[in-house]
């Protein structure tokens, strides 16, 4: 484990490798479908009563190491552990306490290595690469892996539960030095845009209708949860005023640009354009962030509430290179009952001429005079020498 | 300094012109030459929605009657939760309409599939209830149900859909299980909907429409321009999910990707922590909805062969069949109810927190049936959930399957 402070050597690194941007073959873009040789779990939290458990597997019939790195969100500073997993093995650990190697202690399986605890109040992402047995970076596209966000407030049943999967990055053929070129021709690139479809910020239409939407208003149940009047006797109405259900979406992302050797800032700026269900549209921003973000949909928009239910947004990253992301829907009742679900970012195009809100899904979707539909950018995962 | 300073402005430039030249050298090809839970596609299927809002007691003096909280069930007995699915559709495509031909498929109708039209404007997100379904469009309400749901990017024929060549469309389906009154309860779990993009995307607007083939018959698979050509069948929709290139396979040529030839999950082993345990849905992905009498048994048989590994890297394994719909808890793949103990998806079996599940349909010597299986996974943390898209390997090779539509 070594944490790195080396906050101001980097930026002849990042700059090239921002800049180092090349299109190279026809391949697809990072996946959440199928193994890769680079894993990035956009979100992991220990914030509050929540916590981050984090599975990784090794797929392949091969044993395999593996180096991850803990980004933390507000520092941009890493924390690095190893793991070595055998053919086919599952791990599995808890963010906040970390995994020992202990053969005795109560978690049964074979310890894949030291995993670091994360301290209370962690907001950040994890970036596993599969490496050799020098700890070279090498292609073979056998990790696996998943992220489950837990709130503890009431237990480990707690009702606000949420997992995805995490983003892999296939390896192509690499050339086994600690600069990763997500470009398509050593790694697959990430993708140029994001598409997350989301709840509008307010009440919770299926809570209205099925939950408790609204409390008492007189009766017998005064205060009381209630979806309709029916569950206020004898003469109670069922009200939102006093207590009502609430849904939003909430994005976490994090810069494919990633330079844990002289943990430098991508500084991601990102544009965004959402619809509702009525066609109407609205641009939004996000503002510059070291290394990663994670907000309210409503909130990159200026607050500007959804006219409708439901909404989706295109998001892409005009400065700083591309990232990748994972939302979490967070839903209440009326009498606070939480709920949060987790799922992973859809990707699109973008038009290649067009720095602001062109996304596509093939060239003919681009107006005129903005290019061509693109669907990768490049970018470089720096890794510190070990 | 000096050297960080011209690097600085070297990575402020480079943040829009240089970024630009690279994006538009980048790669101009999306195309997923195996299904996708994270691209736009022409085809998307939700393995599992849910549909049951109307509360009964479980257990207690009146099982089975209808509640609203537990008071309305005297006797020590529990209302159920209520149930709903929210489908999310989004045509992502930013310059132009599209529409979707779906289908609920109904398991507990030989899998029979009821349908409904879709039409989405540029760029535009559409979501509905399962239980209410929607007036505009119009989508019936589905309330008690438990099935799936699958939408075809069509040419907008309400007469005579037929799928295009274009990918634009992504879901999601959010599964709610919610009590109302004192004290409540709110459960939700979401997963993307499995796409297939088609292998050929039109560069015409509106896209250009698939070739019908004969959908059975002595030429099935053959392409037709009316019934005539189809000796012993109809000339409509047959969409092949790969290809199989045997003399006499209906599908020679792909219009979408294989299905996997392996899922993958990771699960927690069924009562680690004393109180997780994880559903797993699938679903076949060669589907005949033109059937429209129930009785019949056209939907094929599928073998799925399970391999686990635990963290001690032991390996165990198991298998099932299943015909159009599989939805069960982990442990009663293979062990009887109240004999989960005994599972090999069980923590008492395999001794580790975790494990690797890939899952595999076995394929036959059949030319048209590929036994290609997609699905979900749902996590049961005590009273909250996940529901989580599963992984894949390989597409098999030279194995097709198909859906047919009226």
């Amino acid at each position: 484990m070594r944490t790195t402070l080396r906050m101001h050597a980097g930026w002849l690194g990042l700059a090239l490798s921002a800049c180092t941007l090349i299109g190279g073959a026809a391949l697809a873009a990072t996946t959440t479908d199928r193994p890769g040789s680079i894993l990035i779990f956009p979100k992991v939290v220990t914030t509050g009563t929540r916590d981050t458990v984090i599975q990784v597997t090794n797929t392949g019939n091969m044993p395999g190491d593996v180096r991850c790195f803990y980004l933390d969100g507000q520092t941009c500073l890493e924390t690095d552990f190893d793991l070595s997993l055998t053919r086919q093995q599952p791990t599995v650990w808890d963010a906040q306490q970390g995994r020992r190697v202990n053969p005795t202690d109560p978690q049964a399986g074979l310890d894949p290595g030291l995993v670091p605890p994360l301290p209370a109040n962690y907001a950040g992402a994890l970036v596993c690469v599969e490496v050799d047995t020098s700890d070279k970076p090498s292609v073979r596209n056998q990790l696996k892996g998943e992220a489950t966000i837990v709130d503890k407030s009431q237990g480990f049943s707690s009702n606000s539960v949420g997992k995805y999967n995490a983003v892999a990055v296939q390896g192509i053929s690499s050339n086994g030095d600690d600069t990763l070129k997500l470009d398509g021709t050593e790694y697959s690139a990430c993708p140029a845009s994001l598409v997350v479809d989301f709840n509008g910020r307010g009440q919770d239409r299926v809570i209205q209708g099925i939950g408790n939407g609204g409390r008492c208003v007189g009766g017998t149940n005064a205060g009381g949860g209630c979806n309709s009047s029916a569950q206020c006797p004898p003469a109670g109405t069922c009200s939102p005023a006093s207590g009502t259900s609430s849904v939003f979406t909430r994005v976490t992302v994090v810069p494919c640009n990633l330079d844990f050797s002289n943990v430098t800032k991508a500084n991601v700026t990102l544009n965004l354009l959402r619809s509702d269900e009525t066609e109407v549209t609205l641009s939004g921003a996000v503002p510059q962030f070291g290394c990663w973000a994670s907000f309210v949909v409503e909130d990159a928009f200026g607050g500007t509430q959804l006219a409708t239910a439901y909404g989706s947004a295109g998001l892409r990253s005009v400065t700083g290179g591309p990232v990748v992301g994972v939302a979490e829907s967070f839903v209440a009742d009326s009498l606070a009952n939480t709920a949060s679900a987790a799922v992973d970012l859809h990707t699109r195009g973008v038009c290649s001429l067009n720095a602001g809100n062109a996304y596509c899904n093939r060239d003919q979707d681009c107006p005129a005079g903005s290019g061509t539909c693109v669907f990768t950018q490049a970018a470089v995962i720096q890794l510190p020498a070990h | 300094m000096v050297v960080r300073a011209v690097f600085r402005g070297l990575v402020a430039s480079c943040a829009t012109a240089a970024c630009l030249v690279a994006l538009e050298a980048g790669i101009s090809s999306a195309q997923q030459f195996f299904p996708t839970t994270d691209a736009p596609a022409g085809y998307l299927v939700f393995p599992k929605v849910v549909a049951a809002t109307k509360q009964t007691c479980v257990g207690g003096t009146t099982p089975g009657a209808g509640c609203v909280d537990n008071t309305k069930c005297p006797g020590g007995g529990v209302c159920s939760p209520a149930q709903d699915t929210v489908i999310q559709i989004t045509n992502t495509n930013p310059a132009f309409g599209r529409t979707l031909h779906c289908f609920y498929v109904d398991p507990s109708a030989d899998c029979r599939g009821d349908n409904f039209d879709i039409p989405l404007t540029k760029g535009q997100p559409f979501a509905w209830r399962v239980s209410e379904g929607s007036s505009t469009p119009l989508i019936a309400g589905r309330d008690p149900f438990t099935g799936e749901i699958k939408c075809i990017e069509s040419n907008g024929d309400l007469l005579n859909p037929v799928p295009v060549n274009a990918n634009d469309i992504v879901g999601e389906a959010t599964i709610y299980t919610v009590s109302s009154g004192a004290p409540g309860s709110v459960d939700v779990r979401s997963y993307n909907g499995v796409g297939f993009q088609t292998q050929v995307v039109s560069g015409a607007e509106p896209p250009a429409a698939q070739p019908r083939r004969c959908t059975s018959g002595t030429n099935a698979g053959g392409t037709c321009t009316d019934d005539s050509q189809c000796p012993l069948s109809q000339c409509g929709v047959l969409m092949c999910l790969g290809s199989n290139p045997a003399s006499g396979a209906q599908c020679t040529t792909a219009n979408y990707p294989g299905c996997p030839s392996t899922l993958i999950l990771n699960n927690f082993f069924d009562d680690a922590k004393n109180q997780i345990s994880t559903r797993l849905t699938l679903v076949p992905c060669t589907e005949d909805l033109s059937i429209t009498e129930t009785g019949g048994l056209d939907e094929p048989l599928t073998s799925v062969q399970f391999l686990l590994f635990n963290e001690f890297e032991q390996r165990l394994s198991t298998s099932t069949r299943f015909r159009c719909f599989r939805d069960s808890q982990l442990s009663n793949i293979d062990a009887k109810a109240g004999a989960e103990e005994a599972s090999v998806f069980n923590i008492g079996t395999q001794g580790t927190l975790v494990g690797q599940t890939r899952i595999r349909g076995v394929t036959t010597g059949e030319t048209n049936v590929g036994h290609g299986i997609i699905g979900i996974a749902e996590e049961f943390h005590g009273t909250a959930s996940v529901a989580i898209n599963l992984n894949q390997s390989a597409v098999s090779a030279g194995q097709a399957d198909f859906v047919r539509t009226p």
